[in-house]
């Protein structure tokens, strides 16, 4: 029996296929400016990759933008309770999720069966999300995932006041005008990213074992400094980080799938 | 001659007063670069009017990169500029807004033009003048031109980022949804005014108002700050951005005779 999930965000689409013994396959990719169209993309290449046909899926949950509109799926959920179910499912002492993706960052917490116990989400402000990376890689002429190499070599991480994107753009600027390395630079900006979450980590309180999920959590520089700023080992995951609300969705899906066959055998008799 | 100078993120501005009386002012883009800057702006004093660095008795400075500037200098808070230029172009003025690329302040002062109180928002882009470049940018256009259109908008539409960040990409899919140019800088406009109305807010507001700051060059801007905030604003003589470089030069000597 197979169980799809998919998840599309701002800025990247994820897929995952799952049966009983684990993950069959998964797909990421770059949005498309339509979530149906990009679901759609993305499961062709999900199922491309296994070999498994659209109606051998038994059940498939989609979640994140746009999830109530995606023509094959059956159900969905939201992305909190998602990324909350796939970090539990891949390490069941997971308590405290952080998600940072494209334009979002969230704390979630969980209790042993991966259910959401608490959260508090940053969508208002391009701070503490993959946006701003962005447009600190821009500044640096490189891709977004160089990033974090680049800031586990820094050793004096530049000074940043403000946790506003369009002001650190300006002081990383500054710092190259001034002659600082483009590493103790990358450096200052993991922080004052780590800074941005730890004042949302404030708000909810934080359970070990800690994870990273979202697109960021690739960012070896940002999880090192988030562990730095709050004091804390945090765990990484057996699987593609980025992956995580997809798998969660198709774990919803073995689920639902479950409940609606017991039920089924209650109407039945 | 006393030179006073606002190394701000956006522009440095230079003013030039002899006994007092205003001479000339000029100004330079900072980009991202203080000392440059600030070379900069002495060259192009040597260009457009043949003074030198010798020629003054004294170069003071404020704003974001007066940290930066090696060569001695007289340094002076940013406030106290703004409330001495204030004062300076008009003597019954008791608030002042500056209006900058990546800060917006707010100050009560007295007949004398000492500052009582004042307010600054400096955490973020929403409600700056860079968040406007970064508009303009999305919507091709221009600062000069941008509070005419905005005039000619025949609908109020809200937005619903305050991050500039997003913002932008709101902006962008407007836009493409087919919203009108217009439309879209009359709401960004209203938005941004309603930033400054509220950090205004925090003080009592009394006495005529300058407002300065290069967002202050932006008419509508202007209007729309009067409707916020129900009384007359009147914008900085020598043109809003020199309004505090203006104020650097006036507090030698105690400032405003």
């Amino acid at each position: 029996m197979i169980f799809a999930g998919v998840d599309v965000g701002s800025m990247s689409a994820e897929a995952v296929l799952l049966d009983e013994k684990g993950i069959i396959a998964y797909s990421i990719i770059v949005v498309k400016p339509n979530p149906v169209q990009s679901a759609t993309i993305v499961m062709e290449d999900v199922l491309k990759q296994s070999g498994v046909k659209l109606e051998d899926i038994a059940f498939c949950v989609s979640t994140g933008y746009g999830r109530e509109r995606i023509p094959f799926a059956q159900h969905n959920v939201s992305e909190i309770s998602c990324h909350g179910k796939g970090a539990v499912w891949v390490n069941s002492k997971i308590r405290t999720i952080i998600d940072i993706g494209g334009q979002d960052c969230k704390v979630i917490r969980v209790d042993g069966d991966g259910n959401l116990v608490d959260f508090v989400m940053n969508d208002k402000c391009a701070a503490g999300t993959g946006r701003f990376l962005e447009g600190i890689a821009k500044t640096f002429g490189m891709h977004v995932s160089e990033l974090g190499a680049l800031a586990l070599r820094g050793v004096n991480p530049v000074p940043i006041n403000s946790i506003c994107t369009v002001y650190t753009n300006f002081d990383v600027m500054c710092f190259l005008a001034d002659g600082w390395s483009k590493e103790d630079i990358a450096l200052g900006v993991a922080n004052v990213l780590a800074k941005r979450l730890v004042t949302l980590i404030n708000k909810v309180g934080l359970e070990e074992e800690i994870c990273v999920s979202g697109g960021v959590a690739k960012n070896q520089g940002v999880v090192r400094a988030l562990e730095q700023a709050i004091g804390k080992k945090v765990q990484s995951l057996p699987v593609d980080p980025q992956i995580v609300g997809a798998l969660g969705a198709a774990i919803f899906a073995m689920e639902r799938y479950r409940i609606l066959g017991e039920r089924k055998k209650v109407a039945t008799n | 001659m006393i030179l006073g100078c606002d190394i701000g993120t956006a522009l440095t501005k230079g003013v030039i007063l002899a006994e007092g009386e205003y001479i000339f002012g000029t100004s330079v883009l900072t980009r991202a670069n203080a000392e440059r800057a600030f070379e900069d702006l002495l060259e192009a004093i040597r260009r457009e009017r043949g003074f030198k660095l010798d020629d003054f008795k004294e170069v003071v400075i404020t704003g974001w990169g007066e940290g930066r500037i090696r060569l001695p200098h007289r340094s002076e808070p940013t406030m106290k500029c703004i409330a001495q230029a204030a004062i300076w172009d008009l003597p019954s003025c008791r608030f002042a807004l500056c209006l900058g690329a990546q800060q917006s302040s707010a100050l009560i002062l007295n007949d004398r033009g000492k500052v009582l109180d004042y307010r600054i928002n400096d955490k973020c882009a929403a409600g700056a003048g860079r968040f406007l470049d970064i508009i303009f940018e999305a919507l091709e256009t221009t600062p000069e031109e941008s509070a005419d259109i905005a005039r000619s908008a025949d609908k109020k539409i809200a937005m619903s980022s305050q991050c500039a960040v997003f913002a932008e990409s709101e902006v962008v899919s407007l836009v493409n949804d087919g919203e009108s140019v217009a439309n879209i800088l009359e709401a960004i406009f209203r938005s941004l005014v309603s930033g400054v109305v509220a950090l205004s807010k925090r003080l009592p507001i009394r006495g005529e108002i300058i407002v300065g700051g290069g967002l202050a060059n932006n008419l509508r801007i202007v209007e729309l700050l009067e409707e916020g905030l129900g009384k007359k604003v009147k914008v900085f003589r020598l043109g809003p951005s020199f309004i505090a470089a203006m104020g650097a030069a006036l507090s030698v000597n105690g400032g405003v005779r």
